[in-house]
């Protein structure tokens, strides 16, 4: 198992944590709005909290296809 | 813990300090006007907007000692150091918000023992409660004292004169402020810090030649050093262990399942406040590299391999790029970190204290006036084992390791109690204290035989997962009633 995990690229570690970034993604946007919008003060837009993890999670995924 | 000469402090550094530790003095004591009740005391009343909790969830995650070690990570692994603050947090950050913190801000706890009270009894509140304290008293001494030789170093100030400065400073404005003051004040050190890392970084970046010549340095000189992962074999951060310790047990059981650090978000004035609170954490810990890992890019640039301990990598900047006024305003940085992480830790844990060790053992029978009075006296007192505790640090070599094998030790079960516990109604409150005590002896033993600190998070959490479906079979769950916004099948509307 070891010798497996030794020979792989380093292009792996950066596929996995693109894929770690993904799923988190689509954690976010399979929560219904309503549960993400409740208790905030209006309705607008920017208070959906699935964009800001979308924002968050395409830096990260420049971030690491960069480095 | 490093060998460097200190250095020669210009009368403008000692006035930004001087002026720091008056000023947040004065701007965390004026709240103590907004303290009237245990609420005020200990969730602000409930009262935070979403960007100051933000603020303060990084103040308080950013200590002082990441200062030293993340910059000499960094000048000797490069950018893979920065995983800690990405793939070793954000995820698990991003999960916090939009899983657990509705719960917690919804069941209107006060502590992460009070939600596992409420989910399986008080035998687990009680004992997730000693445990997280014990563990917080000891770390309050730590960063004391890590602190106070940063302080001697470089200042030439006496150990003692720094630890008590520092503690008498945070402990005025918490002990009189509350959650109130600590999340304010985090929210101006969090300033500071960033404030004072993009300076640095630019002051850096020009004396290397521009920002063009620092990335072509790194690229021609240290190429490894821009790889955000290390090879499988690496002795101290493999990848696949940096994914899957840091990245799917312990950066959760951090983000997810921390008395200081989620303390704040329970004091959101609503539920979105909360979540949006974690996710702007998130977007700023995006950038927490620029505070910690770039100085020690920098002294790599700039000094190349001179420099014999990795630890020396900040300090050479501060002595060799910093101009007078930059350097005082990094002491500041230093001190409010410092400040941030020690106002936090005392805050959230005379709340376990109060509520979930001394209220549980006296049956929730003390009135709100006992629990402020009780609530101020163990803030106090916390500081004061801190102080004693200081000193006694200095006996064990590399003691913040060795905090943080313990804290591996009971993140993997209180972890599993959390996350299956919010997830599925069928786990039982017998098979949860069977698997908290369990799995704290399982971690324990794997410490004993001296496993890997990544692989007793990730043992016991899997043992503890385990152990709660396998009792859950054989014991009585609590009824639905019972768990109304407390797992995530039995959300029901609050408006």
């Amino acid at each position: 198992m070891a010798e497996i995990l030794y020979s792989l690229p380093l292009w792996n570690a950066k596929i996995v944590a693109m894929i770690i970034f993904a799923c988190m993604l689509v954690v976010a946007w399979l929560l219904p709005y309503d549960f993400i919008i409740k208790g905030a003060p209006d309705r607008k837009r920017w208070r959906d909290l699935r964009l800001w993890a979308t924002l968050l999670t395409i830096v990260q995924l420049v971030i690491y296809y960069i480095f | 813990m490093w060998e460097f000469a200190p250095t020669s402090v210009h009368w403008l550094d000692i006035v930004l300090i001087i002026s720091y530790l008056a000023g947040i003095t004065i701007f965390g004591y004026y709240y103590k006007s907004h303290v009237k009740t245990a609420k005020d005391y200990f969730l602000a009343n409930r009262s935070l907007p979403w960007w100051v909790i933000g603020l303060s969830i990084i103040g308080t995650n950013i200590g002082s000692n990441d200062y030293i070690g993340a910059s000499g990570n960094a000048y000797s692994i490069g950018i893979a150091q920065a995983n800690f603050e990405w793939i070793g947090a954000i995820p698990a950050m991003i999960l916090s918000a939009l899983v657990f913190i509705p719960f917690f801000w919804r069941a209107g706890v006060y502590s992460i023992p009070e939600y596992l009270g409420l989910r399986y009894n008080n035998a687990v509140r009680f004992i997730a409660a000693c445990v997280m304290s014990m563990f917080a008293v000891v770390i309050v001494g730590v960063f004391l004292w890590a602190t106070a030789i940063m302080l001697q170093t470089y200042l030439g100030w006496p150990i003692w004169f720094s630890i008590l400065v520092t503690a008498t400073v945070v402990g005025f404005y918490t002990i009189s402020g509350g959650l109130g003051a600590v999340a304010i004040t985090d929210t101006v050190q969090t300033f500071i810090m960033f404030f004072t890392a993009i300076i640095v970084a630019y002051i850096g970046i020009q004396k290397i030649g521009g920002f063009d010549m620092f990335i072509k340095t790194l690229e021609n000189n240290y190429p490894d050093h821009l790889h955000a992962f290390l090879p499988a074999n690496h002795p101290t951060f493999p990848w696949p262990g940096v994914i899957l310790g840091l990245g799917i047990v312990l950066s959760p059981a951090y983000w997810c399942a921390n008395q200081a650090i989620l303390q704040r978000t329970f004091a959101a004035r609503t539920e979105w406040d909360g979540k949006a609170s974690m996710m702007f954490a998130a977007c700023l810990k995006t950038f927490v590299p620029f505070l910690i890992v770039m100085p020690g890019l920098l002294a790599l640039t700039l000094a190349g391999k001179s420099i014999t301990h990795q630890d020396q990598a900040l300090p050479w900047v501060i002595k060799h790029i910093l101009p007078a006024g930059i350097s005082g305003l990094m002491f500041v940085a230093f001190i409010a970190a410092l400040q941030s992480s020690i106002d936090s830790t005392m805050n959230s844990t005379s709340v376990m204290i109060v509520r979930d060790i001394i209220g549980v053992v006296k049956k929730n029978s003390l009135s709100d006036a006992t629990q402020l009075r009780l609530g101020k006296l163990f803030t106090f007192l916390i500081l004061i084992i801190g102080i004693a505790f200081a000193p006694i640090t200095a006996y064990f070599q590399g003691i913040y390791v060795y905090v943080q094998y313990a804290l591996s030790l009971f993140q993997g079960p209180i972890f599993a109690l959390m996350i299956f516990g919010i997830l599925d109604k069928r786990i039982t409150p017998h098979a949860g204290i069977f698997s908290l005590i369990s799995g704290l002896a399982v971690a324990a033993v794997l410490g004993w035989l001296q496993f890997n600190m990544l692989y007793i998070a990730f043992l016991s959490f899997v043992y503890s997962a385990i152990v709660l479906y396998i009792v859950s079979q054989f014991t009585k769950r609590k009824p639905d009633a019972e768990l109304k916004n407390v797992v995530y099948s039995n959300v029901v509307e609050i408006d």
